[in-house]
């Protein structure tokens, strides 16, 4: 899936204006509530799997977006 | 604590209760979460859950409940006890405990055991360990009992907890019994981590004060009192995601079992997609995770054997054998996980409170 996409769909989730150097702590509204359903989401729109054990790294949107193996576009 | 062991004793019998008030979450969380509750309450699972009102139904009172329809339905000797555990973090007084009270309204035998358990999420399998211990040191059953009311203490304005909390109460028989198998067990506490989930005031550190009920924003968002319980969601999660898939597979092993021979993991009721998550990783099918959190929210440690009575009342009641895992997780932070096999239990189901 393209990099763009995925990035919405964040976006969506978030309700919040992200790029790819945002960082978590960066965002008011990114709880953890809102952490599990940023993994669901993109989880069940994209088709991937991001293991839990790799969920306490994810304090961006890059690490977030190399996890669900988004590619450039 | 790594993996530990008991041999000859079951859970012979169980049943919950729950209170009569239902509220629904979508209703509920409109005002506080605007248009994100949908996507919240899909997140979570917890749809709908039951509460009670502050001051006239306790813990102690559901699980008295849930208790004497149990020592109907399976016809129990209340003279046969040896003990009665409480596992709970919401007793009706700090002095005395509520094991104590519940020898007297249960009409159990004078010379019994009857002490509490003070723990939170994890609470059910450590019940499990020190009643599992007492019965079959004292040949006699033991009752378990495990209750809360966790929601008198979460603030209807803190976005990260107002969804989750219900309240239940449980009863579970523990009898000696030579062909119960093996119990394997293991535990893990981070006490370092211990203000992840906390109410700060009302214990003996921070007495109950005039400041105790007011309400208050905080940096983190939340609205709340100091009475209320304060939770860094984010903490939880990252402990649940590092620890309790490993040690859900180091219990596995220690079993002597396969993820491909486990029949239920019952899991505490924290959060359905962290639930599958966890699932995932251990390797047990979804389909083999039974799920109550939609009916009854997130009770705390109650939430597994009301899930047990929920979701597999027929299975537990039909006598073929099922490995089952059941686990625990959250303050403290605390893990607790036991592998047992299962058949033949007496189950009540889950009773509305009258």
């Amino acid at each position: 899936m393209k990099k763009s996409e995925v990035l919405k769909t964040i976006a969506d989730v978030l309700k919040a204006e992200i790029n790819e150097n945002t960082m978590k702590i960066d965002v008011p509204s990114w709880d953890s509530l809102k952490h599990i359903q940023l993994i669901m989401e993109v989880e069940e729109k994209f088709g991937v799997e991001i293991p839990i054990e790799k969920v306490p790294d994810i304090d961006s949107i890059s690490v977030l977006l190399g996890l669900v193996g988004a590619e450039e576009g | 604590m790594g993996v530990a062991f008991l041999e000859g004793v079951t859970i012979d019998g169980i049943s919950a209760c729950v209170p009569k008030t239902e509220v629904d979450n979508l209703s509920f969380g409109r005002e506080l979460y605007g248009d994100d509750i949908e996507g919240l309450v899909r997140t979570t699972g917890v749809s709908k859950r039951r509460v009670s009102k502050e001051g006239e139904i306790t813990a102690l009172d559901l699980s008295v409940f849930a208790a004497n329809r149990l020592f109907e339905y399976g016809n129990y000797n209340r003279d046969g006890f040896s003990g009665v555990i409480f596992v709970t973090q919401t007793p009706d007084n700090l002095l005395p405990n509520n094991a104590t009270y519940c020898q007297d309204l249960l009409g159990l035998p004078e010379s019994i055991a009857a002490f509490d358990i003070n723990i939170a999420c994890s609470g059910y399998p450590y019940g499990l360990f020190v009643a599992g211990s007492l019965a079959k040191s004292t040949g006699k059953p033991v009752l378990l009992l495990d209750g809360d009311t966790h929601s008198h203490f979460v603030s209807p304005k803190d976005k990260v907890t107002a969804l989750l909390f219900g309240d239940a109460g449980t009863a579970s028989v523990v009898s000696p019994n030579p062909s119960g198998g093996i119990w394997t067990f293991d535990f893990e506490t981070i006490g370092s981590k211990r203000s992840a989930l906390i109410i700060p005031d009302g214990g003996y550190r921070n007495r109950a004060n005039e400041y105790s009920c007011q309400y208050k924003e905080y940096e983190d968002g939340g609205y709340r009192r100091p009475i209320d319980m304060y939770m860094n969601g984010m903490d939880v999660y990252n402990f649940v995601a590092r620890n309790v898939p490993k040690r859900i597979k180091a219990l596995i092993e220690g079993a002597n079992e396969s993820s491909e021979s486990i029949d239920w993991l019952v899991l505490h009721q924290a959060n359905e997609y962290m639930l599958k998550q966890v699932a995932r990783s251990v390797k047990i099918p979804w389909e083999r995770v039974p799920i109550s959190i939609g009916k009854y929210g997130n009770s705390s440690s109650p939430t597994v054997p009301i899930t047990l009575c929920s979701e597999l009342k027929d299975e537990l009641e039909n006598t073929n054998i099922k490995s089952i895992i059941m686990a625990g997780f959250g303050g403290g932070l605390s893990i607790g996980a036991v592998h047992m096999k299962l058949g033949s239990v007496k189950c009540a189901g889950v009773f509305d409170y009258e």
